[in-house]
């Protein structure tokens, strides 16, 4: 049996725990509200036109905060020696890139050994279509003669440059260079990348 | 007033404390999930293709070999990528994958890829999701495949003599994944680059 003092010592505890309770409760939300702001920072990303990237992704984490946005955002990701992921789901005048219109885009290549640009619908996958064409690359794309491409996005079409959108709904590109040269892999912010022009609406 | 300094001081420690330990433990769980993810995607796929777990053997199929040694230390060849792709999101449709998710308890695992006339790369990530190793066979010591052999943390090479070609490389974590990626540069090679995907090789080194 518990003596008195045991007794007062193990009630005067409960209330400490008690009191201290809400602090807790607080403090971890608080932590847990700061992952999630630090997970959504945009530092490191890098803005190119309508395109974006994080050159961040695919290195090795200089330190636990950027680890952990690689983790979140580019988990397994090639190293930006190997290849550098640009995405948009603008188009160059900064209006969401919608099913309804028909876009162009067009440029020369970008410095790199090979490049692909892949459309995926508002949830990241690849939008099912007839072609099962999902991605135009620096192999299967047309050129004018000074070398230029130019590729059209809708929902319907044909030939090698065409790229088809999903029926409804915003969509997003991914435009990926393999074996990046120096100057692209130094100056990703400034390098020419394929314009994203809108044409017609429905 | 000095008990609210108080309070206010015990909820800023706390945060911060659950700020640091939350962030370092994120990337651990995340590669943990994508671990058990491919692995439970690989051994799904296998069951199908065989029925039932056969023992490793030489005449043992690519199915076999992954129920045997439950996932690990094992190619793991993903289909290729479509529109019903939904294990990870933006999937890129020009490259055909391989994982092998690895665990170095029992010694050394040699990741091994032929060479392809488009472009492979192996890229091996720590269990706290590091990018510790990346090559690819563009160059000319790629002409005839590219060889890893990822060797335990901490422990001097066991074997000089295994795998003599193979890049040697200590894995900062015992448990990780070797991701291997052949590009399909034009729709018409798909057949030929399965068949070099299949030939995409993990396997323990004892």
């Amino acid at each position: 049996m518990a003596t008195r003092t045991e007794r007062g010592g193990r009630r005067a505890r409960g209330a400490r725990l008690a009191r201290l309770f809400p602090s807790l409760v607080a403090g971890v939300v608080l932590g847990l509200l700061g992952i999630w702001l630090t997970l959504r920072s945009p530092a490191g990303v890098i803005r190119n036109g309508p395109w974006q990237t994080d050159l961040a992704t695919g290195s090795t984490a200089a330190g636990p905060v950027t680890r952990a946005r690689i983790a979140v955002a580019g988990l397994l990701a090639l190293s930006n020696t190997e290849a550098i992921y640009f995405f948009a789901g603008n188009d160059d005048e900064g209006r969401p890139l919608d099913a309804a219109c028909d876009y162009r885009v067009e440029g020369r290549d970008p410095e790199s050994a090979w490049w692909s640009i892949t459309l995926y619908d508002e949830a990241g996958y690849l939008p099912a279509n007839e072609a099962q064409r999902y991605s135009v690359s620096r192999t299967t794309v047309g050129r004018g003669a000074n070398g230029a491409f130019s590729v059209r996005v809708a929902p319907r079409g044909s030939g090698a440059d065409w790229l088809p959108s999903p029926a409804a709904g915003h969509f997003n590109l991914a435009l990926r260079c393999y074996e990046p040269s120096t100057a692209l892999r130094a100056n990703p912010g400034t390098v020419a990348l394929p314009r994203i022009v809108r044409e017609t609406c429905r | 007033m000095r008990g609210f300094a108080r309070s206010l001081a015990r909820i800023a420690a706390i945060a911060v404390l659950t700020w640091v330990l939350g962030l370092v433990a994120l990337p651990r769980v995340i590669m943990r999930t994508a671990m058990s993810r491919i692995r439970g995607q690989a051994i799904a796929q296998a069951q199908g293709e065989s029925g039932q777990s056969v023992p490793d053997g030489d005449h043992a199929t690519a199915a076999s070999r992954i129920l045997a040694r439950d996932a690990w230390n094992v190619a793991l060849a993903a289909p290729p990528t479509t529109a019903e792709s939904r294990t990870i999101v933006r999937p890129s449709p020009d490259l055909l994958y391989v994982a092998c998710v690895y665990d170095l308890a029992s010694g050394p695992v040699l990741v091994q890829a032929p060479h392809s006339p488009t472009y492979l790369s192996l890229s091996a990530f720590a269990d706290n999701t590091d990018n510790f190793f990346a090559m690819n066979d563009r160059g000319p010591e790629g002409a005839g495949g590219v060889a890893l052999l990822l060797l335990p943390p901490g422990t001097p090479d066991p074997q000089p003599d295994v795998a003599p070609g193979a890049r040697r490389v200590a894995s900062p974590s015992r448990r990780g994944i070797v991701l291997a990626r052949l590009r399909i540069d034009r729709p018409g090679q798909l057949a030929e680059l399965l068949a070099l995907q299949a030939q995409v090789g993990c396997t323990p080194v004892r």
